[in-house]
């Protein structure tokens, strides 16, 4: 099979995928009316005489970093899925098996795989950063600001919230990858999208974990994060993408070599 | 097939020690609650902890053990077909997901005082190769317990704070337990439970109050003070979210098919 037609096949597969589209519909859907709650409770509070300290151009940006669970858990479950046996009552057999057996060459069905994350994360990530923002200026109402106007003042910070879905995804498919299960990535990357995530934690540890993936490539969109001297949004970019490149290696190394 | 109580409650016990992903777990969960008291003591954020306050701020991360093994407890049965064999053996419903509860809550309670006990051990080990003798003690809700000379251990009010807090992890785990015997797979529990506890209340952190209602928000309030509800009222809400979860889960096991 070529690629494109293994890409079809995946995609394909995620269609059919119910946790897959659970994931990315939540994840999309709760964003949105969060950050409209944010948005309507700001007004109140700028109505009832808050100043304005420029966060309002922010409020579209603030849940990009949890949103992202939902395309997390759909980055999981396109590779651990087909290492889920089926009931004994219908063989107990497993999707790899069928899926190898129909893209044998491994590297190009991983390939596949990761494309399909990609663009599905990049498709959430676009819809939810870019709903978010225009939800949160229609809401605030006579404090919201015109689009060109925001679109000035955030720059390329949209597009950086996305790059952080899209390249976020991936490095949990590729750990996914690496576990053949689903338990070992969905709790680490759950738990690190608490309110002091643990490699937040380990900002405070040691000054190294600013090249962590996650703290680097948060400095592609956040403003005010809380911790100093953090890496520039550039470099955050860079650093988030070697990491994804590398560990996606691993992971293509591994599934190259590994039995199925 | 049995209908003894204690044969019940002793397999189930047997099937949770021989499932390796929850010994894995335990063992994980333990060892990640000493490494996060230590980091928590290491490197406070803005005033220096005392052991006892390290200890119950490590709760909100080795929360996800306690998860895991609940939903391990129930769901890991739905991989295969074990679920129909366990009811042959046990065609009691009611009494096999007693039976499950309690191998489930013996278990975890074990777990919970192994956790509490390591992260002391890892705050305590963080704070006197730092040499900082901190003196103080954790606010528990009902007035700060103070004057607890910290790296000779733990006084008498942080001693409730950490008891309370074990009782904290026990039941977040009995909450997973519940949902995933109504969800029946490992995967989708796990991501329910995760989200509820650990992803849901960011998001309503700051827009509505209603955060406060989340169980993990309202049960956090049983071991540490904090905004929002008082120490009895967050732990009738995390009551009232385990009396729905276990309500739900028991009309569910009893009348679906396996």
């Amino acid at each position: 099979m070529s690629l494109p037609n293994t890409v079809a096949a995946e995609f394909r597969k995620i269609v059919t995928l119910p946790a897959a589209i659970v994931g990315v519909v939540l994840g999309t859907a709760m964003t949105l009316v969060f950050t409209a709650m944010a948005g309507s409770s700001r007004r109140a509070k700028l109505d009832a005489g808050m100043a304005d300290d420029g966060s309002t151009y922010d409020l579209g940006l603030e849940m990009a970093a949890p949103g992202v669970v939902g395309v997390i858990v759909t980055a999981i479950v396109i590779i651990s899925s087909e290492y889920t046996a089926t009931s004994k009552d219908a063989g107990g057999g497993r999707q790899i098996l069928v899926s190898l057996t129909g893209t044998p060459r491994r590297g190009e069905l991983l390939a596949a795989k990761a494309v399909v994350v990609a663009l599905v994360s990049g498709v959430a990530g676009a819809v939810t950063i870019g709903g978010g923002l225009l939800m949160t200026q229609v809401l605030l109402g006579r404090h919201g600001h015109p689009i060109g106007e925001l679109m000035g003042v955030l720059g390329w910070r949209p597009v950086g919230a996305v790059a952080y879905w899209v390249l976020t995804a991936l490095i949990a498919f590729a750990v996914a990858v690496m576990a053949r299960s689903g338990i070992v990535p969905m709790v680490a990357f759950v738990v690190n999208t608490t309110f002091v995530s643990v490699t937040f934690l380990l900002t405070r540890v040691t000054s190294l974990a600013k090249y962590l993936p996650d703290v680097a490539g948060a400095q592609m969109f956040a403003t005010g994060y809380p911790a100093e001297s953090m890496v520039t949004p550039l470099t955050g970019a860079v650093v988030m993408t070697a990491w994804t490149v590398a560990l996606l290696g691993v992971a293509a190394g591994l599934f190259v070599r590994r039995d199925a | 097939m049995t209908n003894g109580a204690w044969n019940t409650l002793a397999a189930e016990l047997i099937k949770l020690r021989t499932l390796p992903a929850a010994l894995i777990t335990i063992c994980v969960t333990v060892l990640a609650a000493a490494a996060f008291a230590a980091a928590l003591e290491a490197a406070p954020f803005d005033r220096s902890l005392t052991v006892a306050e390290a200890t119950l701020g490590s709760v909100e991360y080795v929360q996800a053990g306690f998860i895991v093994l609940g939903v391990l407890s129930v769901a890991s049965e739905y991989a295969g077909s074990q679920a129909r064999t366990t009811l042959t053996s046990v065609p009691g419903r009611l009494l096999l997901m007693t039976g499950k509860a309690g191998a489930y809550l013996l278990t975890a309670t074990a777990t919970a005082l192994l956790t509490v006990t390591a992260s002391c051990a890892g705050a305590w080990l963080a704070a006197s190769t730092q040499g900082t003798v901190a003196v103080g003690g954790v606010d528990t809700g009902q007035g700060a317990v103070g004057g607890a000379e910290v790296v000779a251990g733990p006084a008498g009010g942080d001693l409730a704070a950490l008891a309370r807090a074990a009782v904290y992890l026990v039941l977040i785990g009995l909450l997973a337990q519940a949902v995933a015997a109504l969800l029946r797979d490992v995967i989708a529990s796990l991501a329910t439970v995760l989200a509820l506890v650990l992803v849901v209340p960011r998001f309503l952190a700051g827009v509505t109050s209603l955060a406060d209602y989340l169980p993990g928000a309202a049960g956090a309030r049983l071991y540490q003070a904090g905004p929002g509800l008082t120490p009895v009222e967050g732990g009738l809400v995390l009551a009232a979210w385990l009396t729905l979860a276990l309500t739900a889960a028991t009309i569910s096991f009893t009348k679906r098919d396996a």
